[in-house]
């Protein structure tokens, strides 16, 4: 069965803040979707973590060419390629 | 290290409730580290942070304020206890004479520095931390602070470089120990379980080791450090992206080591099936300073083939396929499990579990990325720092540990070896080999 994805990249990219909050970071730390991850010392592994997440829970593998460090950079702008990497799956359909 | 089998004698009151702290897993393998480096008559598992200070640092003003910095005198007298059917635990020795703890030198020349201060060892019976404070003959001036890693990670050692800065805040009210996460047994054990599983489900007897038995007796710790200038850097950064690295920057670190050793191994005529490496992964919260003692590290496990190191892409590719595959396997969470799980038995028992399937060896080499130091320690003392190295140890075997690291946006390489594991003319090929691949994807003509 497709996973469904919310074409809300405000949306997506609090549900990343919101795992992030809960696997990444301290307790007491907030972050917002454009807040560079490396400011918060969020490191390589742990986007790794991130973009698993997105494989788990949205079903879209981020091709090659999308992961990009601009685009590993913030929440906003993972959600915003994660958006795109699926809107070209589904336009090749 | 003392092993000791029962409580420490009360001479004094030594239990200061505050100071009183199980070890984590990670603690008990980096203690296992340092009985497997002292059974080689090596000096034990220190790390060490260097600090190069300007010009118009005052360290003779410095050196007294270190001795009476509140955070290092507490330091020094953390101690280990190994209570017979206990976790073992860190505690204060309250009472613990504290000689010193600071050493001045001046007009030190390079060899000197290698030799007293980058091989400077620490035992837990007598302090766990040292500060050498150096004048060279070139005119630099640093500080190192040495570290037994049992009770410190590289960002503790951040942290504890933090909390003397005389100009600091000291601990910023961040918690001496970490927060561990309570695991119910059951589920520990289960994840163990695992974690073995998929460890001994392939063979470690054949994995690539530098070690030579019969070579000269071990001169000391030999450190090199590779300098790359910011417009080099972004070319490494360029090739690492060029040859497919794109989760980080690590993969590409790394198959260029792997790859770069391999012509040692070829000059020695030798050929090994494989390359064993693991790469420590910390496990502290982010988004804060965080604790200063003990280590909350996890790590993930490459396992390189020949047709994996065919070239700098395919042996990336390896190793992205390797660790997302571990990550999705939540491994290195499932690995603190089994490190916690054995702080139960002795060191000894856990060191056979370790050599046995390794004949002794540990890894091919020791790697660790530690990344880039996010503008900190910038000053110290109110003078600018300008330049940070982390030096790591080099267990041996293997006898060789290459770290990567960056200050200032500007990739740094530090390579620790015993001559035992790697001769000083095969460190230099290893070097320019390493130099080419990281520029050009290739090796050096």
């Amino acid at each position: 069965m497709e996973k469904t994805m919310s074409g809300n990249e405000q949306e997506l990219a609090e549900e990343l803040c919101a795992y992030l909050r809960s696997h990444v970071l301290a307790r007491q730390v907030s972050i917002d979707p454009d807040q560079p991850f490396a400011q918060l010392g969020i490191d390589s592994m742990s986007i790794i973590e991130l973009v698993l997440y997105i494989e788990r829970k949205h079903g879209v593998a981020l091709p090659d060419n999308a992961l990009h460090p601009e685009n590993l950079r913030t929440a906003r702008a993972l959600a915003r390629c994660t958006l795109a990497a699926r809107a070209e799956v589904v336009g090749s359909r | 290290m003392r092993a000791c089998s029962v409580a420490p004698p009360v001479t004094h009151p030594v239990f200061t409730p505050f100071l009183t702290h199980p070890i984590t897993g990670a603690d008990n393998f980096q203690l296992l580290l340092d009985r497997h480096m002292r059974k080689q008559g090596q000096q034990g598992n220190v790390v060490r942070l260097e600090l190069r200070l300007a010009p118009s640092a005052d360290l003779d003003q410095l050196s007294g304020r270190l001795m009476r910095n509140e955070i290092y005198r507490m330091v020094r007298r953390v101690r280990l206890a190994r209570p017979i059917g206990r976790v073992p635990y860190w505690y204060q020795d309250v009472g613990a004479d504290l000689p010193g703890g600071v050493e001045l030198h001046t007009a030190m020349d390079r060899a000197a520095f290698e030799a007293t201060v980058l091989n400077r060892d620490l035992s837990l019976e007598t302090g766990a931390a040292f500060i050498d404070l150096v004048a060279c003959v070139d005119g630099s001036k640093r500080i190192v602070i040495s570290a037994h890693h049992a009770l410190f990670d590289q960002r503790g050692m951040v942290n504890l470089a933090k909390a003397l800065d005389p100009e600091g805040n000291g601990l910023n009210g961040e918690a001496l120990f970490p927060e561990v996460p309570s695991v119910p047994r059951s589920r520990r054990l289960k994840h163990a379980v695992q974690v073995m599983y998929h460890m001994l489900g392939s063979p470690f007897w054949y994995l690539a080791r530098l070690w030579v038995k019969g070579r000269p007796p071990l001169t000391g710790l030999r450190t090199r450090v590779l300098r790359f200038s910011l417009n080099d850097t972004q070319l490494v950064d360029r090739q690492a992206w060029a040859q497919g690295a794109r989760l980080g920057r690590s993969h590409f670190h790394l198959a260029a080591t792997t790859m770069a050793l391999r012509t040692v191994f070829a000059q020695r005529r030798e050929h090994h099936p494989y390359f064993w490496v693991s790469m420590p992964l910390s496990r502290r919260p982010r988004g804060v300073r965080g604790h200063l003692m003990s280590n909350q590290l996890s790590f993930v496990f490459v396992r390189m083939h020949d047709k994996d190191l065919a070239s700098v892409a395919t042996s990336v590719a390896s190793i992205n396929g390797q660790i997302k595959e571990q990550i999705a396997a939540e491994l290195p969470a499932k690995y603190v499990s089994l490190l916690e799980v054995l702080r139960h038995i002795p060191l000894w028992w856990f060191s056979a579990m370790v050599n046995l399937p390794m004949r002794g060896a540990y890894a091919s080499f020791a790697f660790s990325d530690i990344g880039e130091d996010q503008d900190e320690l910038r000053t110290f003392a109110g003078v600018d720092v300008l330049e940070v190295l982390n030096y790591p140890p080099a267990p041996c075997p293997p006898g060789l540990t290459i770290t990567f690291m960056r200050h200032a946006g500007e990739l740094k390489v530090v390579l620790a070896s015993v001559e035992e594991a790697i001769s000083a003319q095969e460190m230099g090929l290893f070097e320019r080999q390493l130099n080419a691949l990281l520029r050009t994807g290739e090796y050096a003509g």
